[in-house]
């Protein structure tokens, strides 16, 4: 179906409703769930701080030795889970081509001028201005997502090994 | 701006539930206008600000966990003791102004600009029946007029609360390096 436009109609209804808006905000949301998660497992591991240094300074060599073997890796876990999440969090949004649907695009120019740009658009342009923001902020959730998901990789592994680590603690303290 | 009318049997045809019933007499301008993707960005800067205060929150938690050693190491002697200190000091200095743009992206803010129809601050300025009037009585062209004061009031108001936010972290992360070497140390300190 073509409108009175150049645009197809069709492709105008999708580059105004196509649904990309609400993943960034999903992975920011998955992001700052996992920092949370990381910061409750840390706060916990401190809670337990002075019976794991008496066992790290006990007389037991092969209690030491197996701490140590989980205290690194769990350590590493948690500084690069929780790098993937803060790096998820603050991915800025990919650079696009001048658009008047991206915010500093808009707020770089004076009030005047944006109105006088805005109302200058044919339907193409207003089209291909949406579509750019919409291609940007899809590979921006494409970006956010794989970080998650790293960092959920992580989290997994240092919940295993976190868990293990407190069954120890009381185990052998 | 003089819209022509749609003929009958194009008002008469089915729209589907996506389609604005006069997309195919909207001007390109109001098109763009009334869908500029503006609304999730201040909540996004919002969020990450957050993130920012809860992990410099749990970054002193922490620290202050090791307040008795961290004390011995600041009064004691030699090296320890500078590293130790340029360490606190930049850590304090960075979490300090961090935290302070953190609050500053999340403090609302309102530039002063012209009225608007689509800003609340502006409806609530009127009386429910001078509101309800004026927009009844707004034109296409008038309409279009206050939707682009507002989409650019946001923009300038994302712009500015984003710049805070990089500014913010920016600063958390050499926080959070300082911190980092902090730990390790004050660790090694208790075991060795």
């Amino acid at each position: 179906m073509a409108g009175t436009m150049g645009t197809p109609a069709g492709a105008a209804r999708l580059a105004y409703f196509t649904p990309v808006r609400e993943y960034p905000p999903l992975a920011d949301r998955k992001a700052s769930v996992l920092l949370a998660a990381y910061g409750l497992m840390v706060t916990v591991l401190f809670v337990f701080a002075a019976p794991t240094e008496a066992i790290l300074l006990g007389p037991r060599p092969w209690a030491v030795l197996l701490m140590a073997a989980i205290l690194l890796p769990l350590s590493g876990l948690i500084l690069s889970g929780s790098w993937f999440a803060f790096r998820a969090l603050t991915r800025p949004i990919p650079p696009m081509p001048e658009s008047l649907a991206f915010y500093p695009h808009i707020a770089g120019l004076s009030p005047e001028l944006y109105r006088e740009r805005v109302k200058g658009l044919d339907h193409d342009r207003a089209v291909t201005a949406m579509l750019h923001y919409n291609y940007s902020l899809a590979t921006l959730s494409v970006e956010k997502f794989r970080l998650v998901e790293r960092s959920i990789g992580c989290a997994r592994a240092t919940f295993e090994l976190w868990m293990l680590l407190l069954m120890l603690v009381l185990l052998l303290r | 701006m003089n819209v022509p009318e749609p003929p009958v049997e194009e008002l008469a045809s089915p729209t589907l539930p996506d389609q604005v019933a006069t997309f195919r007499h909207l001007d390109p301008a109001a098109a763009l206008a009334f869908r500029t993707p503006l609304q999730e960005h201040p909540p996004a800067a919002d969020t990450k600000a957050a993130a920012i205060i809860t992990a410099l929150g749990i970054m002193f938690t922490m620290l202050a966990k090791y307040g008795t050693h961290l004390m011995e190491m600041l009064t004691g002697r030699g090296l320890e003791k500078f590293l130790l200190t340029a360490l606190f000091f930049a850590f304090s200095v960075m979490a300090v102004l961090s935290l302070l743009q953190a609050f500053r992206t999340i403090s609302p803010r309102f530039p002063r600009s012209s009225p608007s129809l689509a800003f609340f601050g502006d409806i609530a300025r009127l009386s429910r029946e001078e509101y309800v009037g004026r927009v009844r009585s707004i034109s296409h062209e008038q309409a279009l007029e206050e939707i682009l004061i507002y989409n650019h009031n946001l923009a300038t108001i994302c712009v500015e609360k984003f710049r805070h936010l990089g500014k913010g972290v920016r600063l958390f992360r050499w926080a959070f390096g300082s911190w980092l070497l902090l730990m390790v140390l004050l660790n090694l300190k208790v075991l060795f």
